[in-house]
């Protein structure tokens, strides 16, 4: 069953340059309990459509269907967790009084425990009574993974969450990913590391000027390459090859 | 509801008041309180009058700079560096963020003007000097009116524009507010009908301020009329209401 479907899903920016398609006629439709990794260059229109996943922008046509609703339903946000790329918190409060106004705004029961339990899962225990302020880049973004998870969501989105980590911090996310994923979460994410893209999901999506030009399980689109990384800037070379032909023509 | 608007009011509180811009300006508002004895002592018998004077001015100029100054960080701070991202996505209505920011800013308000009030208090007590308290405490609660009316207009200001130029409009929009008596004189200095109606449109959209000061009275220890007090309600009430269904509005569009 489709857990998340985008059904010709557009959007465009009026500039004073002119008319941007930032993301263009994007049909994608990603299974209940599986890990998607949507790819692409920076510009490709990976943020715009996590946005319009999550409701920070709406689409300007096309269609948005998470867990059977439209991401602007309260009742469908309550099932999802949203970490955008280098999450920013207010800076005064502690990252225990910060995960417990999310808890808040969720009204989880017995929020006390749940804090407690998202600050041991992403590794910050003992730092909880800390002013975010006084966090490493690292910590922000294991903060940002917390108030994520804290609603235990069905549903996650993710952009960029293993950026800012050291390696160590990286094995231990992955880790959170491999038991979410076992839990039966679905996780659509975006990331540049494609060696961890390619260990983690079950499918890829390729994104470049706002089309999806490449989608399949990475050992697919990998196949007749050296790896992931390798298959990415291939596809993309030559699909703006192709572009570039077309428009000499 | 309830809980959610009181999540992001309890938030917007704790974060404004651990806000060391507002420490300093609260310091610096207390010290001018204080300096009111020095200025009364010094004044010929209307030592009282300069404390009140002085104190009462010191507590609307810190309501105004919460206001005004915190009011228009208030939206954009959470743009700019994209701390909605983590809130918007959430099961909250925008107009819930919005009444939370308001009720937020508005504790942060009553917190500084109750420690403001306490010290003018205090300092009267002390000289001896009583029948203040209840025109005092009313003068506050309208400049209260005010300062909400004001928080409300600089969120939808900075909805929509940068926080410099949001503090700009807005303190605009408070000079043209306490200056609509000179408004009214220049509507009926008119001869051009478009000129009369194009002012007279200003003076009933723009906000008329001067309702919320009874300042002039206080020092005197009297109180205005009554009827006086309850238009001046009335009159938040309703402006109130507009600038918060516009910055609704303001707020529903909004990408981010």
């Amino acid at each position: 069953m489709e857990e998340i479907r985008i059904h010709k899903l557009s959007k465009e920016y009026y500039t004073n340059a002119g008319v941007v398609h930032a993301v263009q006629d994007l049909t994608l439709d990603i299974a209940r309990g599986s890990v998607f990794g949507f790819l692409g260059p920076n510009g490709a229109g990976k943020t715009t459509t996590m946005k319009m996943l999550v409701g920070l922008a709406e689409p300007t046509s096309g269609e948005i269907t998470i867990g059977g609703g439209s991401p602007m339903s309260i009742d469908v946000r309550r099932h999802f967790g949203f970490m955008p790329e280098s999450p920013a918190f207010y800076l005064y409060l502690t990252g225990a009084e910060f995960l417990r106004f999310i808890a808040d705004i969720f009204s989880i029961p017995e929020s006390a425990l749940r804090i407690k339990e998202v600050l041991e899962t992403v590794g910050l225990t003992g730092a909880g009574d800390r002013q975010i302020r006084t966090y490493s880049k690292g910590m922000l973004q294991r903060l940002g993974l917390a108030q994520a998870l804290i609603n235990e969501p069905d549903i996650l989105f993710l952009d960029e969450p293993l950026d800012g980590l050291d390696p160590l911090g990286r094995a231990e996310v992955k880790q959170i990913f491999i038991a979410l994923r076992k839990q039966g979460k679905t996780i659509f994410f975006n990331s540049h590391i494609l060696a961890d893209v390619a260990e983690l999901c079950d499918s890829v999506g390729i994104i470049d000027k706002g089309n999806l030009i490449a989608l399949g399980t990475p050992g697919v689109l990998s196949k007749g390459y050296r790896d992931l990384e390798d298959a990415f800037v291939h596809i993309i070379n030559e699909k703006r090859k192709e572009e570039h032909k077309s428009e000499n023509i | 509801m309830i809980k959610r608007i009181l999540a992001i009011a309890q938030n917007t509180f704790r974060e404004t008041l651990r806000d060391r811009i507002l420490l300093s300006v609260l310091v610096l508002m207390l010290g001018l309180i204080a300096f009111s004895l020095f200025v009364g002592s010094i004044s010929l018998e209307q030592d009282t009058r300069m404390i009140v004077d002085f104190g009462l001015t010191a507590i609307y100029l810190l309501q105004m700079f919460v206001a005004i100054f915190l009011g228009s960080m208030l939206i954009y701070k959470e743009v700019e560096r994209k701390t909605f991202f983590l809130i918007i996505p959430k099961p909250i209505h925008r107009e819930e963020i919005i009444i939370g920011k308001c009720l937020g800013l508005t504790a942060t308000t009553v917190a500084v003007t109750f420690l403001s009030v306490l010290a003018l208090s205090a300092i009267l007590f002390m000289k001896g000097v009583h029948g203040f308290y209840l025109p005092i405490l009313v003068s506050v609660l309208l400049s209260l009116f005010e300062s909400i009316l004001l928080i409300l207009l600089s969120i939808l200001l900075s909805g929509l524009t940068s926080p410099i130029l949001s503090a700009v409009y807005t303190t605009a929009f408070f000079l043209i507010g306490h200056s609509s008596e000179i408004l009214r004189s220049l509507i009926s200095s008119q001869t051009s009908l478009v000129g009369e109606y194009s002012l007279r449109a200003a003076y009933y959209i723009l906000p008329n301020l001067e309702k919320f000061n009874i300042r002039n009275d206080v020092i005197y220890a009297t109180l205005p009329d009554g009827r006086g007090i309850v238009a001046a309600t009335a009159y938040f009430l309703c402006y109130g209401a507009l600038l918060f269904l516009l910055s609704r509005s303001m707020f529903a569009q909004k990408e981010f």
